[in-house]
């Protein structure tokens, strides 16, 4: 069973002109970055790529029911099932063999699992294993970890650990090799984005050869997330990272030929046998989407990992087209409210009434997506779908709020690597026009946009942000909603907000939790530093025969169930 | 003869010299460094300043200057900053990929410029030759990026005859090569041909006019042997000095089609390296294509030493 969905073709008649005009000057700037390969052809750069690693979905998304999933487990929670993740593909007799060859928006540049862009979410669960998964409700399942055990007190967690599981090296898993994966994500060179992930972690031991404990600083409501977060390195090849990699997954690493082709070969002895059921895995590096897409259409490549949504309701009749994790990233407005006119709190606000979220899903995003006010997806336990009509598309409110003076100016960077974050601050520029407030748009490529934006040196900038569907608390991973060192605030984000963060990381009761997570929102629009907009929804483009595709909650592919049938 | 290779080989070295230091302060003059493309806009301050002194971008610049150019003296053209991969392997990976989509460029241009720019001279007010002058003013005018789209529509998506993208080196697989050298060679051919062409047609109609040609002509000659062996071999000097430059300049300039193409060349890699700003993949790319250059205009000068003495004693 494909965990693929039916496409739904953008509505016809759009609601404005301008959105016509958007919509078209985003087709042709997608045709232009092909054309040209200077504005798209571009690399890597990875705005806020979650720190999670593999899920092992096995089911579709499913958000409306995962919209009230309660928050995690308060007390002691012993693991379901000491066997292998079920997956959608594992029921259908698949056919064996070949070779897959899959487009990767960028080169990898690394190995390393803890050091995640937006180049490694094809790649990453395909060569390494994690402790445990999620499937696409959020339900830890399996994984390394066969059992896990929480404390009572939420302070500790000891993980049983598959046997017979073994790295490419040929060495075998063990609680050693789980002891020095937590030591390298702690350690400041070499911990990349896990660093922050197991900020609250005391200390890990190995208690026999095949069981691990892993002991928190303080009560961890995050403990799912950690674990399923955390792919297991083989800790003979830790060093080596940066040319090749060494895990346990399905698919062996073979060559790297940088710019060009990762191999990769089916691994005989993977312990969720009979997955993989392809031979061999080729990852083609392109220089954009536009030309993946291509590539999908002449026959080069079996996936696109990155369909723009410009393309979804085109290639939809000829290809397979399977809509990501809705919510995986969510995109927003971030606003410097140390900057002004930003730094009254009544102009951000008044953003958060002009930015015309449906438009953007409309005519940007050619509706594979919704609108939001806040960050959280559909199934983060933060999410409150009550509040999803506190700001309006309302451009006279918009206009108070400004105190109805006209002649207000601003300026707009953004990362030109994404049009259509070019698109959203298009349709945010046409709306402020109206009520006398100016934005000129600045594009940046993409190393430049992320120096301006860490560096706090702009006043409003369309981006987004991950880690947005996992623990709430997670946000702060982004540096946007940082406690500290945050690129907008400093040290000293708005009180009400880090408290309700402190709240909600000091509890591993429901209800404590629920009150928190209540707060944390409150504070977010209130204070509108952050103007959510819209999920972002990725979609994969698949070649008829492909079948048994799969993604994990944070959109990185799965491919060990695919079988090729031609 | 000797005596000026030496001069113009030591002329070579300060070029170098000049053109090293140009191309390793402009890329400092472009804003972001390799670490902040590296780790990402959700970096901590702490993780950037540690990666930056881990990459020796805390230094001075004339001290990163000197470390540089101390280690290329050397041979050593560094570590990817981004890729951590050694620039050497990089280039001697990339070089023969462009080399083979430049010679297949050329090929193609040849191929058609040398039947334009002849048909275009022997019969310059026929339909003929007025079709040859209207391709070639398309060919000029129409910009490759654009008419490399038009080809991958065309002919990868629409007909389905060509694929759009990739690599095979030729000896592996001179079928498949052929093929996936088409579209690009094409793209990339099409502006050159024009300006072969009309550098033929233009140097065979003054050859044509010379006193030699036509005493070809009153020997009874066929005309076909005036035009093949005595008037275009003379009138194809220039053209070959215009295709030795051109391919100095393939060498470096095929960023745009190798784009449009993903085609795993150098210039791909300078794009993406510029982007990424690692900074020592682009000197050292740029210090090869300066290098190219440089030697193809100094095999130029030494050829036509060679063919005119009156310059080497000049």
């Amino acid at each position: 069973m494909e965990s693929s969905r039916s496409v739904p073709v953008p509505s016809a008649a759009s609601r404005l002109s301008r959105r016509t005009v958007i919509r078209r000057a985003l087709c042709l700037g997608g045709g232009m970055a092909l054309g040209s390969g200077v504005l798209a052809a571009c690399t890597p750069a990875s705005p806020a790529a979650p720190t999670a690693a593999p899920a092992k979905p096995t089911d579709a998304p499913k958000p409306a029911a995962a919209a009230t999933t309660p928050p995690k487990p308060a007390a002691a929670e012993q693991a379901p099932a000491a066997k292998p993740a079920a997956t959608t593909a594992a029921a259908v007799p698949a056919r064996r063999g070949g070779t897959l060859t899959v487009g990767l928006p960028a080169d990898a540049l690394t190995f390393d699992p803890f050091s995640l862009s937006f180049q490694h979410f094809p790649l990453v669960q395909n060569m390494y294993d994690t402790l445990i998964r999620y499937d696409h409700d959020l339900k830890p399942l399996p994984g390394l970890a066969e059992s896990w055990t929480i404390a009572p007190d939420g302070q500790s967690v000891t993980l049983q650990l598959r046997k017979g599981v073994k790295f490419q090296s040929g060495r075998e898993l063990d609680a050693d090799a789980v002891v020095k994966n937590f030591e390298k994500a702690a350690d400041k060179d070499r911990g990349f984005n896990m660093l922050p992930a197991v900020a609250n972690v005391d200390g890990v031991t190995a208690l026999d050869g095949s069981t691990a404990r892993i002991a928190f600083k303080k009560v961890s409501p995050e403990i799912t997330d950690v674990l399923q977060a955390m792919s297991i390195v083989d800790p003979s090849g830790m060093d080596d990272l940066k040319t090749r990699a060494a895990g346990s997954g399905p698919f062996r690493f073979v060559e790297w030929a940088p710019g060009d082709r990762i191999v990769l070969e089916r691994n005989a002895d993977y312990w969720n046998a009979p997955a993989p059921y392809v031979d061999r895995l080729i990852y083609k590096v392109f220089g954009d989407s536009d030309a993946m897409v291509a590539a999908l259409q002449s026959g080069i490549i079996d996936i696109c990992t990155s369909v723009p949504p410009k393309d979804v309701a085109r290639l939809g009749g000829d290809f397979t087209i399977v809509r990501g994790y809705p919510g995986a990233l969510t995109y927003e407005l971030r606003i410097n409210p140390t900057n002004p006119p930003f730094d009254r709190k009544e102009v951000r606000q008044a953003m958060q009434y002009a930015i015309d979220r449906q438009g953007v899903v409309d005519s940007v995003l050619f509706g594979v997506s919704q609108p939001t006010v806040q960050p959280f997806s559909q199934a983060s336990a933060a999410h409150d779908p009550s509040i999803a009509a506190r700001y309006p598309f309302d451009l006279n409110t918009a206009r108070e709020l400004l105190g109805g003076a006209s002649g207000l100016k601003a300026e707009a960077i953004f990362n030109s690597q994404f049009p259509e974050l070019q698109a959203i601050a298009q349709v945010l520029k046409a709306d402020l026009a109206k009520i006398g407030f100016e934005l000129d748009l600045v594009p940046l490529d993409a190393t430049q946009a992320t120096r301006r934006l860490l560096a706090g040196e702009f006043q409003i900038t369309p981006s987004f942000s991950g880690n947005t569907q996992k623990y709430p608390t997670r946000i702060a991973l982004n540096s946007i909603y940082r406690t500290a060192n945050n690129p907008v605030w400093g040290d000293n984000p708005p009180k009400a907000y880090v408290d309700a963060l402190n709240d909600a990381n000091g509890t591993i009761d429901p209800a404590r939790q629920k009150e928190a997570f209540a707060k944390l929102n409150a504070a977010l629009l209130d204070e509108s530093w952050v103007v959510n907009v819209a999920y972002r929804q990725s979609a994969f483009g698949l070649a008829k025969y492909v079948k048994g595709f799969d993604f994990t909650v944070d959109d990185m592919i799965v491919l060990e169930n695919v079988s090729l049938d031609r | 003869m000797g005596k000026y290779i030496v001069l113009r080989l030591v002329q070579l070295l300060p070029v170098l010299l000049l053109a090293s230091v140009a191309v390793w302060l402009m890329i400092y003059l472009i804003p972001g460094d390799p670490a902040i493309a590296l780790l990402g806009p959700d970096v901590t301050p702490e993780q950037l300043a540690r990666a930056r002194e881990r990459m020796g971008l805390d230094q001075p610049l004339p001290v990163q200057y000197a470390l540089w150019l101390g280690r290329v003296v050397q041979g050593d053209l560094g570590v990817s900053y981004v890729g951590s991969v050694p620039v050497r392997t990089m280039l001697a990976q990339r070089i023969p990929v462009t080399l083979q989509l430049t010679v297949a460029a050329l090929l193609v241009a040849l191929a058609i410029a040398a039947p334009l720019g002849i048909l275009a001279a022997v019969r310059p007010r026929s339909w003929a030759g007025r079709l040859v002058t209207v391709y070639n003013t398309l060919a000029m005018a129409i910009p490759t990026f654009w008419l490399g789209i038009l080809l991958v529509l065309l002919f990868g998506l629409q007909l389905k005859w060509l694929p759009t993208s990739g690599f095979v080196p030729f000896w592996e697989d001179p079928g498949r090569a052929v093929r996936l050298l088409i579209l690009p060679a094409l793209t990339l051919g099409a502006y050159v041909s024009a300006v072969l062409a009309r550098f033929t047609r233009a140097a065979l109609l003054e050859t044509i006019s010379q006193d030699y040609v036509r005493t070809a002509r009153a020997k009874g000659l066929r005309e076909r042997s005036v035009i093949g062996v005595h008037a275009l071999r003379n009138a194809l000097i220039p053209v070959v000095t215009v295709v030795g430059l051109q391919f100095g300049a393939f060498m470096g300039g095929t960023v745009i089609t190798e784009a449009i193409f993903d085609y795993p060349g150098l210039g791909r890699m300078l794009l993406q390296a510029i982007l990424q700003r690692d900074y020592t993949v682009i000197q050292a790319t740029m210090l090869f294509v300066v290098f190219t250059f440089v030697l193809i205009n100094l095999l130029t000068d030494l050829l036509y030493a060679y063919l005119d003495p009156r310059i080497r004693y000049a």
